[in-house]
């Protein structure tokens, strides 16, 4: 995962929040285990938001940095596990 | 499972009930059912709610595509999660694959109720492309003879093994379910070998509803309180399930108090083919107009039976065995236009119920003294 790439969410993967829970759910898969349905928490669910226009690393992080009060090596690791995540579960697309 | 016929399988619970449990008592529009249409290409002797296909008085009165679009947008809007579609037959509706995939790129998860009979290869691909939850088909017999006596339309069986076949082809996950009558009674073993070979799941309901219109001629077709105990007993998975019920239940008494206890307004409602919100498919007042009144408005109005305590005094509210029951507000509803006083075929058919599964303990034994005693 490096700088020069874009990032973008899937649009075949729809945002819902019900109850209490944030998550994605694929439009084009048949939702049988809820394993297939992903979980985002708070951080999770902003960097979904950001994702909506192609954004570098570097960009996500210091939207990141701006909205949340923590480290920069924390922030990192967040964005760094969310995009890893999202990429394996084809949620978020590299351009 | 759920045990309504008119709710869909949908091997979700362990994720449901996580996802539920924040809410504790907390009413929640999660779980929808949607009646596309009332019309339908089958004429269906024992159906509750079949109208012609081609009646242009009706087809004018049901909601527009727009219409529909612009209800679920409210509803998802509103966190509801579970879409059944449902009729009528809703493949009837020229417009039925536009607000099938409205509803998936709202990210609902939805099932679909159908006779199967208008089932094309397009269909099945779109409905696999867009990740249908489930879907399940009608089977009223195991023989054209059979199946097209019931639903009067010729050819009709073909039609639908056809569905079936195209349905197991392109990978759905389809179950197979039937309502047992007598015209098909008969071949109700030969069914479930049918759906066996298959490879689906297949449940089924030997209880017939009078139409919604208060009609009570689908019961003319309806088998005898023994013929279903004898079903329920000698059926190893039916027996089965009515066992889990009574362990779980025992001896509880589940309606003493209030007059709904199940999901109906609670975490589900029902639309109907004109736009009005409904408790659930038998349940049909009140009707709310969403035309009207906006979602969450209808959803707080509809929520206001849920208050109801029950006041008639009917042996409901003493009785030991309402685990093994299925009267509910619907069949009184149906049947005595009020949501509590008790069906009498409903409760001898329990009771006889009652008698076997609980052979050999003393809860039966108890409610039969108490009785004697008033």
């Amino acid at each position: 995962m490096d700088d020069k790439n874009r990032y973008i969410r899937n649009p075949d993967f729809i945002f819902r929040k019900v109850v209490d829970e944030m998550i994605l759910v694929p439009i084009h898969q048949n939702v049988d285990e809820m394993d297939s349905i992903y979980s985002l928490n708070d951080v999770g669910a902003f960097l979904w938001e950001c994702l909506k226009e192609p954004m570098t690393l570097q960009a996500l992080k210091s939207r990141l940095e701006a909205e949340y009060y923590a480290p920069s090596d924390k922030i990192s690791e967040d964005v760094g596990t969310f995009l890893e995540a999202l990429l394996a579960y084809n949620a978020v697309l590299k351009q | 499972m759920t045990n309504c016929i008119f709710e869909p399988d949908l091997n979700l619970d362990q994720w449901t009930q996580s996802l539920l449990k924040p809410l504790a008592g907390e009413r929640y529009p999660l779980s929808a059912t949607i009646e596309l249409t009332e019309r339908c290409n089958l004429s269906c002797r024992h159906c509750f709610i079949n109208q012609a296909a081609g009646d242009a008085h009706i087809k004018k009165a049901e909601l527009t595509t727009d219409q529909w679009k612009s209800i679920l947008n409210q509803m998802a809007d509103s966190g509801t999660m579970f879409l059944l579609i449902t009729g009528g037959e809703p493949l009837l509706r020229p417009d039925f694959p536009e607000i099938f995939v409205h509803a998936r790129q709202l990210g609902m998860i939805v099932s679909l109720f159908t006779n199967g009979t208008l089932l094309s290869p397009n269909l099945v691909n779109l409905l696999a492309g867009f990740g249908l939850h489930s879907i399940e088909i009608s089977l009223y017999g195991a023989t054209p003879q059979t199946y097209e006596k019931i639903t009067g339309v010729k050819g009709s069986y073909q039609r639908c093994i056809h569905g079936i076949n195209l349905a197991i082809e392109r990978g759905l996950r389809l179950n197979l379910k039937s309502v047992i009558l007598t015209l098909n009674h008969h071949e109700l073993s030969q069914m479930q070998a049918l759906s066996e070979k298959l490879g689906m799941k297949f449940r089924y309901d030997s209880t017939l509803w009078p139409r919604v219109d208060g009609d009570l001629s689908p019961l003319q077709y309806q088998i005898s309180s023994q013929e279903t105990i004898s079903l329920d007993i000698n059926d190893p998975s039916r027996r089965a399930g009515w066992e889990d019920t009574a362990e779980q239940f025992q001896g509880q008494r589940l309606r003493n108090e209030m007059v709904f206890t199940c999901g109906a307004a609670y975490r589900s409602f029902n639309i109907n083919a004109y736009g009005q919100m409904i408790p659930c498919t038998m349940v049909r007042q009140p009707a709310i107009n969403l035309l009207e009144t906006p979602f969450l408005a209808a959803w707080k109005k509809l929520g206001k039976i849920r208050d109801l305590k029950r006041t008639k005094g009917s042996e409901c509210e003493t009785c030991h065995i309402n685990a093994l029951c299925i009267q509910c507000p619907g069949w009184s509803l149906a049947i005595h236009n009020d949501y509590e006083t008790p069906v009498a075929f409903i409760c001898t058919q329990s009771k006889e119920r009652a008698k076997f599964i609980f052979s050999k303990k003393d809860v039966f034994t108890q409610e039969t003294t108490n009785e004697k005693t008033v």
